[in-house]
């Protein structure tokens, strides 16, 4: 049992690729922690998705015992963080987990813009930050240059910043000694009632949720009954665990420590992330800080490509769910698309990942619709109701005015690319809020943005206008009052559901038409004349048309010409599957994202 | 080849012989077949070994009637003439002939043949004759780096006229880069001089990597290939020519009886290097792929049951869906469509219990119609073979 004050918990605040991972894999081997054979690359992204990607989804915590060069042996909880602006909150609670941080800055790089959020966040939370420069094997590393960085930027004091190389194990062990030095142990009142905070939870199929905690006070030990605080749900503790780095049970979490509660708990909706965990039979006064509800703010309706698929897809929802207390999704029915679900992320990322694992995992074509943002719609009589999908917005004439959610985006570029990025953000309907030179080559600058330029392509646009060197953060920030309107495409005189979209009125002839000319370039010719038009209401604004085919038919087909022929309509075939059929149109997957392709 | 569809079937069904024979001068610039060029070709020793396959692999068409012989390339028309009469002569003795007679077809460059080698043709029992005519503009000829002009093209189509071919075939190419419907249309018009019995006229596809393509030579836009496509057909119709296959037309009881054959789905057995055969094995298709020739030339003879084959030949047996679909595939890419009764006999159902849906779909579309027992395609359908095939292919 180790005694609160031999305690450190901390995390590694990185940006993507400055070394988060590799310094974590380092720290474990140098504890000890993993066998030869384990010490592949990125031990603790567990999901093949993630290790692709090379970001942390979710939180993951390891438990390393550390012989210091005091002699004493200390228990070292290394909490990782989700490594993605989608994910802000969850970085938050796990960052509140800890009493330190390391901040690991690639020293051929310089400072980045999530980083520098997260550190904020770190430093709101009361964290000791060590700062790491890493990558200092390299013959780029400018150390004087990112000191700088750090200093002026975050305003850290980088005299005791450890040089490392985290891929040559270089000053790991000094980022060990740093850590039980510079970091404070947990304060610990083991006899106070029992509060924990849950930091992540997922579901496993034989033990049910999970929950990670880390115990800010009291004791939690098996048998006892627990008691979650926002679901007031209660349940019997079946088993505690910790990761070192493999799943360990353990007979109780004293205060200070981290780990991982098991009740049997099948619906992980019940134990959400920044909650607070007590006794069912004395119950902490109040609920730890910080806690909020999270909820998705982008939508985008999931369709099979197959309708035969529709159980198969709710039932994988179903299953991403239990894992996932953020997705959300409801039944959803396209003329288009015929049944499929509308679901709600928290961002684009995590759209991304969960369309990924729909089709990876469960094996689910799916048509994926433009994504799209909540907006408020207040009617004459005073009343107020939700949108997620633009094809519901009613008609001007009945509604009195509509609201969009704004966000608070922090853009960190070169000095060079102010002038394009503030263009960028004028076309997108920004307004600025402040323009900052912290050091003399980054420019800091801030704008309020409609969320629905950002789900559509904001982010690309602004990665090629500043050639990848912009990073980009954003909190939301509420809604406003605009002049929103519902742009209908019509193919052939029949409105497509699934293309409806919701555009300011200003720019809607330009974006009626720009979407006319790109699905004229992605749905291909057919047997017959394909009519694509904009409209407003009944106002046709665009139109573009796909010329029918005259023929489709090969040359020659004898001896080898046959089977080479018929393997390429099997192979047709197949890729069919991914077009849908609107009445005698077949219409490409990609064309429903069309909107996002748009050159303007 | 023991089957009982196919045993009740083979008074009916007659079969042919497709013979490859590999050797080019040189290649043209759009051509993707399997082509040789080598002085030392040993085409003595190539047309024993030719025999000899016919002898081992025919076994499995002992009693079938045969009605073809297909001489193809390559350039069959560099084989000596007295070669190819051993080949007719052995495959003639082997096999029983169709009550029609046996129609013995040679592909035929211009520049390969003089009246001599022409004459040494009909000698050797070649009674059809397709010449490779591909266009009568010099220019265009040049650019397709074809060997000959239209002098010699002409010369050649007298020739063998002269020395007794009845039944001639000529080929055009369309489509080359920047030429139009007219363009073309005088090309068909300077071919109608000769009166032949059948016409082919192809739309030049180029492939990724053919030379033709690395040279800068392109074809013109579908919409342009169309027209001309369809001013073909009814410039030919006007002549007396069915249109009968997508790139096939025939003036009456001319067609190839040959290519029939293939797009009805009949069995044909092919032999020599690169030679594809299509057999029938239990009411499924059975592609077999001989090797290229020199491995053709030196691999044993083998059965791996039911069939007979060169090692080192790829067999493929479809699956009776694909089977089926082949069929339709083929059969909808001729006037004549695909009969019901044939279909049946083949797959022991109806098309109407395999296809129907698809079938009255495309019929409602207009692109398919069910005449006198047969499922055909109009002539926009025809355009549009491929689609129509793509709609019967099973999910």
């Amino acid at each position: 049992m180790t005694p609160a004050h031999r305690i450190r918990n901390f995390s590694i605040i990185a940006h993507i690729d400055h070394g988060k991972s590799t310094l974590a894999d380092r720290l474990l081997d140098l504890c000890g922690a993993l066998q030869e054979r384990e010490r592949r690359e990125q031990f603790l992204d567990k999901m093949e998705l993630e290790r692709e990607r090379g970001i942390t989804i979710k939180a993951q915590s390891v438990r390393l015992e550390y012989k210091a060069n005091d002699g004493e042996t200390y228990q070292l909880n290394l909490i990782d963080t989700p490594g993605h602006v989608d994910f802000q909150y969850e970085v938050s609670r796990s960052l509140a987990a800890c009493e330190g941080a390391l901040l690991v800055v690639d020293a051929t790089q310089g400072v980045q813009a999530q980083t520098v959020a997260n550190v904020y966040m770190a430093i709101d939370n009361d964290l000791e930050i060590v700062p790491v420069l890493n990558k200092m094997d390299l013959a780029s590393a400018d150390t004087e240059r990112v000191k700088e960085e750090i200093e002026e930027i975050i305003g850290l004091d980088v005299s005791e910043a450890l040089p490392i190389s985290a891929k040559e194990g270089k000053g790991v062990a000094e980022v060990l000694e740093a850590i039980v030095q510079r970091i404070p142990p947990p304060e610990a009142d083991l006899e106070a009632p029992l509060s924990a905070l849950i930091f992540d939870s997922w579901y496993d199929n034989f033990r049910g949720v999970m929950i990670l905690v880390r115990v800010m006070a009291g004791t939690l030990r098996v048998r006892e009954m627990i008691h979650l605080w926002s679901s007031e749900a209660e349940y019997e503790v079946q088993e505690i665990g910790v990761f070192s780095p493999h799943y360990e049970k353990v007979d109780e979490l004293r205060a200070g420590e981290v780990g991982v509660v098991v009740g049997g708990i099948k619906e992980i909706g019940e134990a959400k992330v920044g909650d607070t965990l007590t006794h069912a039979h004395r119950r902490c006064e109040a609920r730890l800080d910080g806690f909020k509800e999270i909820k998705p703010v982008v939508f985008a309706g999931l369709f099979p490509s197959d309708s035969k698929d529709y159980g198969a897809l709710r039932e994988a929802l179903e299953k991403l769910k239990l894992n996932d207390g953020s997705l959300t999704f409801e039944p959803e029915t396209s003329e288009a698309l015929g049944f499929g679900f509308r679901c709600g992320f928290l961002g684009l990322l995590h759209m991304e990942i969960m369309q990924e694992r729909l089709e990876r995992e469960h094996d689910i074509d799916l048509v994926v619709t433009a994504p799209s943002v909540r907006y408020r719609c207040h009617t004459a009589d005073g009343k107020m109701f939700e949108i997620e999908n633009p094809s519901r917005l009613p008609a001007a004439g009945k509604l009195e005015f509509v609201e969009e959610p704004y966000i608070d985006a922090t853009i960190h570029i070169p000095e060079a690319y102010v002038g394009q990025v503030m263009k960028l953000c004028e076309e997108k309907r920004g307004i600025q809020k402040s323009l900052q030179y912290p050091s003399k080559e980054r420019v800091v600058v801030s704008y309020e943005l409609p969320l629905a330029e950002l789900v559509a392509d904001f982010y690309d646009k602004l990665k090629s206008a500043t050639r990848g060197y912009a990073s980009l953060d954003y909190e939301m920030s509420g809604f406003r009052r605009n002049k929103l309107i519902k742009l209908d495409i019509l193919v052939n005189g029949d409105p497509l559901d699934a293309l409806a979209m919701i555009c300011h009125e200003d720019t809607s002839y330009y974006r009626g038409r720009d979407l006319c000319r790109k699905l004229k370039e992605l749905i291909p010719r057919q047997m017959i004349e394909v009519a694509i038009q904009a409209a407003i209401g009944t106002k046709v604004i665009a139109r573009t048309t796909v010329k029918a085919l005259r023929k489709n038919v090969t040359a020659k087909c004898y001896g080898g010409d046959i089977s080479r022929k018929r393997k390429l309509l099997e192979k047709q075939k197949k890729g069919k599957k991914r077009m849908k059929q609107f009445g005698s149109v077949e219409i490409p997957q990609e064309a429903f994202l069309a909107v996002l392709k748009l050159d303007s | 080849m023991v089957n009982v569809c196919v045993e009740k079937l083979k008074d009916s069904v007659d079969f042919g012989i497709y013979i490859h024979y590999p050797l080019c001068r040189r290649r043209c610039g759009y051509c993707d077949f399997a082509t040789l060029r080598d002085p030392d070709f040993p085409h003595v020793a190539y047309t024993q070994r030719v025999l000899q396959e016919a002898e081992f692999r025919g076994e499995q068409f002992k009693e079938w009637p045969l009605r073809s012989i297909y001489f193809g390339g390559g350039s069959p028309s560099l084989w000596a003439s007295r070669e190819m009469a051993q080949v007719v002569a052995g495959l003639r003795s082997m096999f029983t002939i169709a009550r029609d007679g046996v129609e013995v077809t040679v592909e035929c460059n211009p520049q390969d043949v003089g009246r001599r080698e022409l004459a040494g043709f009909v000698e050797a029992g070649i009674n059809r004759l397709s010449v490779g005519a591909q266009s009568f503009d010099d220019e265009m000829l040049h650019r397709l780096t074809r060997e000959h002009d239209t002098k010699r093209t002409r010369r050649c189509i007298m020739d063998a006229r002269k020395v007794g071919f009845e039944n001639l075939s000529i080929d055009l190419i369309y489509g080359l880069r920047g030429q139009d419907t007219d363009h073309h249309l005088e090309q068909l018009e300077q071919l109608l001089a000769f009166t032949p019995e059948h016409v082919s006229v192809y739309a030049l596809t180029l492939a990724a990597e053919a030379p033709l393509r690395k040279a800068g030579e392109g074809v013109v836009d579908d919409d342009a290939s169309a027209g001309m496509l369809l001013a073909t057909v009814d410039f030919l119709g006007t002549a007396g020519y069915a249109h009968y296959e997508v790139s096939n037309f025939a003036q009456e009881g001319r067609t190839s009886a040959h290519n029939e054959g293939v797009w009805r789905g009949r069995p044909y057995l092919g032999l020599g290097a690169n030679a594809h055969s299509m057999l029938w094995n239990q009411g499924r298709n059975v592609r077999c792929a001989n090797p290229e020739s020199s491995r053709y030339m030196n691999a044993p003879m083998q059965r791996s049951a039911p069939m007979f084959h060169v090692r080192g030949a790829e067999l493929e047996e479809l699956s009776t869906g694909a089977s089926r679909h082949e069929m339709l595939m083929l059969g909808m890419r001729t006037r004549r469509g695909v009969k019901e009764s044939e279909y049946e006999a083949r797959f022991g159902g109806t098309m109407d219990a395999h296809f129907g849906a698809a079938l009255n779909q495309l019929q409602a579309e207009g692109l398919l119609r069910k005449d006198q027992g047969a499922w055909c395609p109009s002539t926009h359908g025809m355009f549009f073979a491929d689609a129509v095939a793509l709609r019967l292919a099973s999910p």
